[in-house]
């Protein structure tokens, strides 16, 4: 495994054990094992035969708007229970729904506490629900995060979006958990809190010594991509895409070139983007040799290329002209 | 019993229970005391006004009146909206697996809460008043079961209003619900005074029943929030 961006080389720092190279796909334990997940709707239908979410890593689940990904979030948290398959939690063979629950941290978009409650309450809360919550880390995080006036009086219907994700953020930073859920933990929050959200995912995972997971669901790819070293591509309720950063980077390639070799280039490109000046695209690595002859230049992509390229692939949507 | 009572405490506010369960009580007993002592002076003054003889049961609706409204008002304040659909204030108790046993314990301490002040609350106004059933030769078995009666028609109509504006998460909704729950109260505290236990007798199967009722409607429409429809 060669040192790539950060993704693959805290990869290989923190649990080096656990994945061992096969024939390039890397092999790794989970922490939640899924077989099988269906649930059907009026449009579409989430179906997975095989899910498995990396112990010890930071996984993004990526997709459009409708793809999925707050359904298989909360089906995953037991917040959902209408569903077919079987998930299996930490490995253990007898699975006890409130010991759990204990072990995993969710969050999700809207409203999640009761909007006449003050932070004081909610700390009281979560200590009466869950065991291991520590209520000096729950202050102290609100503290760092600037969450209210900090005498834990303001309520969270006064509190604004981006202050109540991290409300929610505290709550489950402040738990001694094994696997945090979060449902788009990025998107209300400003550029500043976003990178403070990837180093609290980093310092997380790096307590846990290779035990404890991250899965998140997100649109911001970009602002979470140092962060994220496994990547799940939903797209129409199935995971289209999967692997691990560094191997999806060798797998899609940026390309580059002139205008005058736009049109053969996009026989070849997995997706094209043309204009009077050039073009570029990504190109699977496979199919590299069959731009021999034109003056590309080809790059790494960016985990939120290769993201759009593949969902593009996959949609059902028609995008403007 | 000590669970539950940590689960009252933890979902409610210290406000809330100092209003509800102190502040309010205090502030009716005292205006009925205050009003018990104005009218003893008019009854002095007036004979006409001692002939009427209604006064004190007029207290008594209105004793009833303000608590129910502002049980109503604070539980807004507590719980507004806790059974509403397609909302999810309830987010982080499904996350935990006693979350929703717990908010059940919650709500039943509540139900308690609000039978012992349905209860306490018009006799003690009585007490306070001196014209507790048995003083100045007031007759003592009717006039019990005439206040019984008003106590738990009382319990019954809070519970159907708490119950039935917690499906929604506006408070007008619930005051105008309130509106008309007054003319249920005003029809039980009128019959009750010629036939005082027999609406004593549904007034009780009334509220058991309500409890009851509501109690599960709400287990089951959080239970039900689990699953898409």
């Amino acid at each position: 495994m060669r040192p790539g961006r950060c993704g693959g080389y805290r990869m290989q720092q923190r649990a080096p054990q656990k994945a061992a190279e096969c024939e390039g796909n890397v092999e790794f334990t989970s922490v939640i094992n899924g077989a099988n997940i269906c649930k059907k709707f009026k449009n579409f239908t989430l179906d997975i035969p095989e899910f498995r979410i990396p112990k010890g890593f930071a996984t993004a689940l990526v997709g459009e708007n409708g793809a999925g990904k707050t359904t298989l979030m909360n089906i995953l948290a037991g917040v959902r229970l209408d569903y077919q398959g079987k998930l299996e939690y930490f490995d253990e063979r007898e699975q006890n729904v409130e010991k759990v629950k204990e072990r995993l941290g969710y969050t999700a978009p809207g409203l999640y506490f009761m909007p006449q409650w003050s932070i004081r309450q909610v700390e009281e809360v979560c200590g009466l629900l869950f065991d291991r919550f520590d209520r000096e880390k729950f202050r102290d995080i609100c503290g760092k995060l600037n969450i209210g006036d900090g005498d834990g009086k303001k309520t969270v219907a006064k509190l604004s979006d981006g202050n109540r994700m991290k409300l929610m953020l505290a709550s489950v930073l402040a738990r001694e958990t094994d696997c945090l859920l979060l449902d788009e933990p990025a998107s209300p929050l400003d550029p500043l809190m976003r990178d403070g959200l990837c180093q609290m995912i980093r310092e997380y995972l790096e307590s846990g010594d290779g035990e404890r997971s991250v899965f998140f669901s997100t649109h911001n790819v970009s602002d979470m991509e140092n962060v994220t070293d496994y990547c799940m591509i939903l797209e129409r309720g199935r995971i289209v895409e999967q692997g691990f950063v560094e191997e999806l980077k060798e797998k899609y390639l940026l390309v580059k070139g002139e205008h005058c070799d736009a049109e053969a280039a996009k026989q070849v490109l997995y997706s094209f983007s043309g204009s009077s000046y050039g073009f570029e695209g990504i190109c699977l690595a496979k199919d590299l040799d069959r731009l021999a002859g034109m003056d590309v230049k080809v790059e790494t992509a960016t985990l939120s290329q290769i993201s759009v390229a593949v969902m593009k692939a996959y949609t059902g949507l028609q995008l403007m002209a | 019993m000590k669970k539950t009572v940590k689960c009252y405490r933890t979902f409610t506010d210290f406000r809330y229970r100092l209003l509800l369960i102190v502040v309010v009580p205090a502030a009716i007993l005292g205006l009925r005391a205050g009003a018990g002592i104005w009218i003893g002076d008019r009854y002095a003054a007036n004979a006409a006004l001692a002939a009427g003889g209604m006064t004190e049961e007029i207290l008594d609706f209105l004793c009833c009146l303000f608590l129910m409204l502002f049980d109503l008002l604070l539980d807004y304040l507590a719980f507004g909206g806790i059974a509403a659909k397609g909302t999810d204030h309830l987010g982080c108790l499904k996350t935990s697996a006693r979350g929703i046993p717990a908010m059940a314990a919650t709500m039943r301490a509540d139900q308690v809460r609000r039978l012992v002040e349905s209860v306490a609350v018009p006799l003690l106004g009585r007490v306070v008043s001196g014209t507790f059933p048995g003083a100045q030769g007031i007759r003592k078995a009717e006039e019990i079961g005439y206040l019984l009666a008003v106590s738990v028609s009382l319990y019954f109509v809070s519970t159907l209003a708490v119950s039935v504006a917690r499906y929604w998460e506006k408070l007008e909704i619930g005051m105008s619900l309130a509106g008309l729950l007054i003319i249920v109260l005003g029809v039980f505290w009128a019959v009750g005074q010629f036939w005082p236990w027999a609406v004593l007798a549904a007034a009780a199967s009334l509220s058991a029943g309500a409890s009851v009722f509501f109690y599960r409607k709400m287990i089951g429409r959080w239970e039900e929030s689990f699953y898409d429809k």
